[in-house]
């Protein structure tokens, strides 16, 4: 174990944060959590690790499958958290039994995923988010992208936008076109890849042409307010316009707010499908590559702990929100600058006592003295 | 600004074509040499030119909005991004091939077959559906001497006419892709340039009219 490689050597994707970024992650985290009490959500404190099953139940093999695993003395196996929501959804669907809805909870932590190939993703990410579970009207759904648009406006994120998505259009195309697993994963990445004649060849091949084109259609629309009306001018069917109508809900609170200028629509945004059911949407700010923080419906997962419950959740992912704030020269003040007080071993009670003063005032301080000051290695 | 990264080598000089066909006006033979970025006229785009296996990293981490690289590295990387348009040209074939009784070898399920390739993570993915052992020695070039030489017993590599293969004396087991020109799309900048990407992904359909 003495070996000096071994000593310095760091497993890929693990990091020790220090110095600036520590500062700036806590602000970031103090910041949101002002705004989420504001809100009057909770915090949770939730456990590193827990059963894996609760895992591979809540997320599906996905996620569970890229776990880090170990077991307890009795053989149960046990999985580091690779999400946060899963322990949420957990914890209310089995604890909050006689508690009145909604229930508004948050949270922030590390989640952990093994991956395969290290040095894509990190294998060991922060969160912050917050989960309103027991309310299936559109008012939580625009709620939780206020406390979203509101946390980015705290942090004094810059510039952003809010792209909107709803389950509900690539669901129904699911649906109407009875697709067994296979065919729903080629869809879905049909869809994210975003290649519009890739997509229309394919429908063609599964459904009249001109359902085909119009589905085509809807996947591609993207804009303003005016998309919604575009979506309903292809007249398809009444599932579909459920999700039209949720949208055009959120949309409208938003602009009776003034916040609608932070949105976008994009109906062919698919990502993370397996998870949300109804609206989602992505973060997004120029210079980061990545969105920032994302969320959305999802009305399946507590029923996968036998409580079935809508809910509704975002989170911000806490290292590009801080890559963000650094472009933005917004992160916080992240100079320590203590008054230094100088002794030796004659003056060093009154230096002790100077100091005590000084803190007592809300001062930092340091205590310098020759002996105790060592040259680094 | 849209900055657009474009893969060295093989599809260098036919993307050059389509971006000139495209309307885009730029010095682009100045890149590599001279310049490391250059803009065109209009000021709407600047362009790289990098390895073609790091246009995806480029792409996926955001440095650049868009790529032009072959399918044969985005199936290599699998980098997280959008892929909306096949531009057609540069078309090959990643294929399996070898020398003609190495084929024996692969059906003999107990056996490891020795696979030389620069595309490590398309070669593993593939023997792996098959439930073939492998060893994958990856290679950066001249992958086709590796069975020649007895370091391997196939490769994995793209092919256009085959000539270098039969010349080597090998031949084609199996087509694992078709591979052609692809323009990949970092997933921020389709959100925030949405309007700028949609018009230059329209002039470089093949099919566009210029």
């Amino acid at each position: 174990m003495n070996s000096p490689t071994l000593l310095s050597k760091i497993p890929p994707g693990v990091t020790y944060v220090l110095g600036e970024e520590v500062i700036a992650r806590r602000a970031v985290e103090r910041t949101v959590f002002e705004v989420l009490h504001g809100w009057s959500y909770a915090e949770i404190l939730l456990p590193a690790f827990d059963y894996h099953e609760i895992f591979a139940q809540g997320l599906g093999t996905r996620y569970a499958d890229t776990t880090f695993c170990f077991t307890d003395s009795e053989g149960g196996l046990l999985a580091l958290r690779p999400d946060l929501t899963a322990l949420v959804a957990r914890t209310v669907a089995t604890r909050f039994g006689g508690q009145p809805r909604p229930i508004r909870l948050c949270y922030t932590g590390e989640v952990f995923r093994n991956l395969q190939t290290p040095g894509r993703a990190p294998r060991e990410s922060w969160q912050i988010g917050a989960e309103l579970i027991g309310n299936d009207r559109l008012e939580a759904d625009a709620e939780m992208l206020f406390v979203a648009i509101e946390s980015m406006q705290r942090l004094g994120a810059g510039a952003f936008q809010i792209t909107l998505g709803h389950a509900g259009f690539f669901q129904n195309t699911v649906t109407a076109l009875n697709l067994n697993s296979a065919e729903t994963q080629t869809l879905f990445e049909i869809l994210d890849s975003r290649n519009q004649q890739r997509l229309l060849a394919w429908l063609q091949d599964r459904t009249n042409p001109q359902q085909a084109e119009s589905w085509t259609r809807l996947f591609q629309l993207a804009g303003g307010a005016e998309v919604l009306e575009a979506a309903r001018n292809l007249g398809l069917e009444a599932d579909f316009s459920a999700a039209i109508d949720d949208l055009e809900h959120v949309w409208e609170i938003a602009r009776v707010l003034q916040l609608d200028h932070f949105l976008e629509l994009d109906l062919g945004e698919v990502s993370n499908l397996d998870y949300y059911t109804g609206m989602t949407f992505k973060i997004y700010a120029a210079g980061v590559g990545a969105s920032v923080g994302s969320g959305g419906r999802y009305d399946r997962l507590l029923r996968n702990f036998g409580a079935d419950e809508p809910a509704v959740g975002f989170q911000f992912n806490l290292e590009r929100m801080i890559c963000l704030l650094r472009q933005q020269k917004n992160s916080p003040s992240t100079a320590l600058a203590p008054t230094i007080l100088e002794a030796d071993s004659d003056n060093l009670l009154a230096a002790f006592q100077n100091a005590q003063q000084l803190r007592n005032q809300g001062k930092q301080v340091e205590i310098k003295t020759m002996r105790h000051s060592l040259a680094p290695h | 600004m849209l900055t657009i990264a474009l893969a060295k080598g093989r599809l260098q000089e036919k993307t050059f074509e389509r971006l000139k066909k495209a309307g885009v006006h730029a010095d682009l033979g100045a890149l590599g040499s001279r310049r490391l970025s250059v803009e065109d006229t209009s000021g709407k785009y600047s362009f790289l030119l990098v390895k073609p296996g790091d246009v995806p990293i480029y792409v996926e981490h955001g440095v650049a909005d868009v790529g032009i690289c072959g399918r044969d590295v985005i199936l290599e990387s699998q980098p997280d991004v959008h892929e909306p348009l096949d531009l057609g040209f540069g078309a090959c074939r990643l294929v399996v091939a070898g020398k003609q009784d190495a084929i024996n070898q692969g059906h003999n399920l107990l056996s490891r077959l020795k696979v030389a390739t620069k595309y490590p993570q398309v070669a593993t993915r593939y023997f792996h559906e098959r439930g073939t052992p492998v060893e994958i020695i990856p290679l950066t070039g001249s992958v086709e001497i590796a069975p020649l030489l007895g370091l391997s017993d196939c490769i994995v590599d793209i092919v256009e006419t085959g000539r270098t293969l039969v010349e080597n004396g090998l031949v084609v087991f199996d087509t694992i892709a078709p591979v052609t020109a692809r323009v990949i799309v970092n997933r921020a900048s389709f959100q925030l340039q949405r309007k700028g990407l949609l018009i230059l992904l329209a002039a470089l359909e093949p099919s566009a009219e210029h």
